[in-house]
């Protein structure tokens, strides 16, 4: 279990998390809401020890990490993979060097089945990230983030400006990861259609703190103001 | 007995256009027909030619065939041949803002202002504030961008656009990258400038809820080709198989993700 006790951050005078709780079970999805500069990629930060709390601990597994040791957060970092909005991909590298830079040798086996999950044929590893479409580029990194085995992934705002065919590729690959592999997700993002779609629980961010959390079907029924705001951002069909 | 007003339309025909003599059509016949009143939003795959139709209809870049007409007035290279009463007709906004960085924001406006308009100084420096109030960024007037959020670029880019009080508005994906909440409040914004005037909205936008609300007219571009609907209702009851695995999500469908980058 991936849990977060009163996590709090301040910037200059601005608290950006407030005591801060968060609960994740291997197998689940998370989604964690919120307008823009609410803080929920700082959130991300922390877990993985990017951006140190200044107050409240992340516990992975039992185990309670300790951003200030350096050498310790290399195991937490391939316990929690984070995936950022960007693939970040070396520009100079093959898709295959990639995902092979600074990997034991003994961690390239699952290779193949993580390409399954993704939907990618291993003939395009051949080619250089420029050569590759975005969403090509956006699997890779999944696929650098599988073979370290982690046991939670982060995803920073993954569907953000991806069309709706796009969206739909990236969140399949969420939801067959999770089947496969049974790890849990935690997923930062204003998309709340994806959010509906995929989330075992959603939790909302405002001003620092949890204002929300529940299912996605107590998220659609609530009658909290920033909640109907979010909601417009829903598509209907029917109308 | 008043003047009568001014209404702007648009004609487009048998538009194409590709970047080079060897590429292949991004964009191949495109017809179109708007008159004032009409707010077209442009769906499509990433990649279709939104922006780039956009920058057509703006003079950005000429078309390899086919010709657009303003008014009657056939589209040149802004800016090289247009007349200055042209530019003032229309203006755009960009998916990343087009701003400048060395400027802060009511110097943002106050340029272009100078630029394509007979403003004085003064003047110039009262519309500016004038319309980052109006876009709800009032006391932002002197920061610099850096110091400004996403949505508070979008704004400052839309005051921009409003502050030259065109008849023809191109936004290219106004809400792209925010919260829906602020995208919402984006959308009132544009909505009050469209509904208070004459004018003809073209957008391109990759949100399907922004697009429900701000167009009255709906477009998917695909394949070089540009379908659309004359309403919002319409659309959505279409039986075009692209649009409908569009709008519908699901991976099943003549849409797919491309592998391999565009050349």
């Amino acid at each position: 279990m991936l849990e977060l006790k009163s996590i709090t951050k301040k910037f200059a005078n601005k608290v950006v998390l407030n005591s801060v709780n968060l609960r994740l079970q291997r197998s689940q999805i998370l989604f964690v809401l919120g307008r823009s500069g609410v803080g929920k990629s700082v959130l991300l930060k922390t877990i993985v020890g990017l951006i140190p709390q200044d107050r409240g601990e992340v516990w992975i597994n039992g185990e309670k990490t300790d951003p200030l040791n350096e050498e310790k957060m290399v195991t937490v970092r391939q316990k929690c993979g984070l995936v950022f909005q960007m693939p970040a991909l070396l520009d100079s590298l093959t898709l295959q060097e990639n995902l092979e830079f600074g990997l034991e040798g003994n961690q390239k086996s699952g290779l193949r089945k993580y390409l399954d999950w993704v939907q990618l044929s291993e003939g395009v590893l051949s080619r250089y990230p420029s050569e590759v479409s975005f969403g090509t580029q956006k699997k890779v990194s999944v696929v650098r983030t599988l073979l370290r085995e982690p046991q939670f992934i982060l995803f920073d705002e993954p569907t953000t400006g991806l069309d709706p065919v796009s969206r739909e590729v990236t969140n399949q690959m969420i939801r067959n990861v999770v089947k496969e592999s049974e790890t849990g997700c935690v997923v930062v993002s204003h998309d709340i259609q994806s959010a509906i779609e995929l989330a075992n629980s959603i939790m909302l961010l405002d001003e620092g703190r949890v204002v929300f959390e529940g299912t996605p079907e107590a998220f659609r029924n609530s009658d909290q103001g920033l909640i109907r705001s979010f909601c417009k951002g829903m598509v209907v069909l029917d109308a | 007995m008043s003047p009568i007003p001014y209404e702007p339309q648009i004609e487009i025909s048998h538009l194409g256009f590709a970047f080079s003599a060897d590429k292949t059509h991004l964009l191949k016949e495109i017809n179109l027909a708007l008159r004032a009143g009409d707010r077209l939003g442009i769906l499509g795959p990433s990649g279709s030619g939104k922006s780039t139709l956009l920058k057509l209809v703006s003079g950005l870049l000429i078309p390899s065939q086919g010709e657009i007409r303003v008014d009657g007035e056939l589209i040149k290279r802004q800016g090289l041949k247009q007349s200055r009463s042209f530019s003032q007709k229309m203006a755009m906004s960009f998916q990343k803002g087009g701003l400048l960085d060395a400027y802060n924001a009511w110097e943002n406006i106050d340029f272009a202002l100078a630029e394509l308009t007979d403003f004085s100084e003064s003047e110039r420096k009262e519309r500016s504030f004038h319309f980052l109030k109006q876009v709800g960024l009032s006391g932002s007037e002197n920061k610099r961008l850096k110091e400004l959020s996403g949505g508070m670029l979008k704004r400052l880019s839309l005051a921009r656009v409003f502050a030259l009080s065109p008849s023809i508005l191109l936004l290219d994906d106004p809400t792209a990258g925010l919260d829906p909440v602020t995208a919402d409040e984006i959308v009132s914004i544009i909505e009050e400038y469209a509904e208070n005037r004459s004018v003809i909205l073209i957008f391109a936008s990759g949100d399907l809820a922004v697009s429900f609300r701000l167009a009255n007219r709906l477009g998917f571009l695909w394949n070089g080709f540009l379908t659309y609907e004359q309403s919002v209702y319409d659309f959505k009851k279409c039986d075009n198989p692209a649009i409908q695995q569009f709008i519908r999500g699901g991976l099943s469908g003549p849409l797919t993700e491309p592998v391999y980058a565009r050349t």
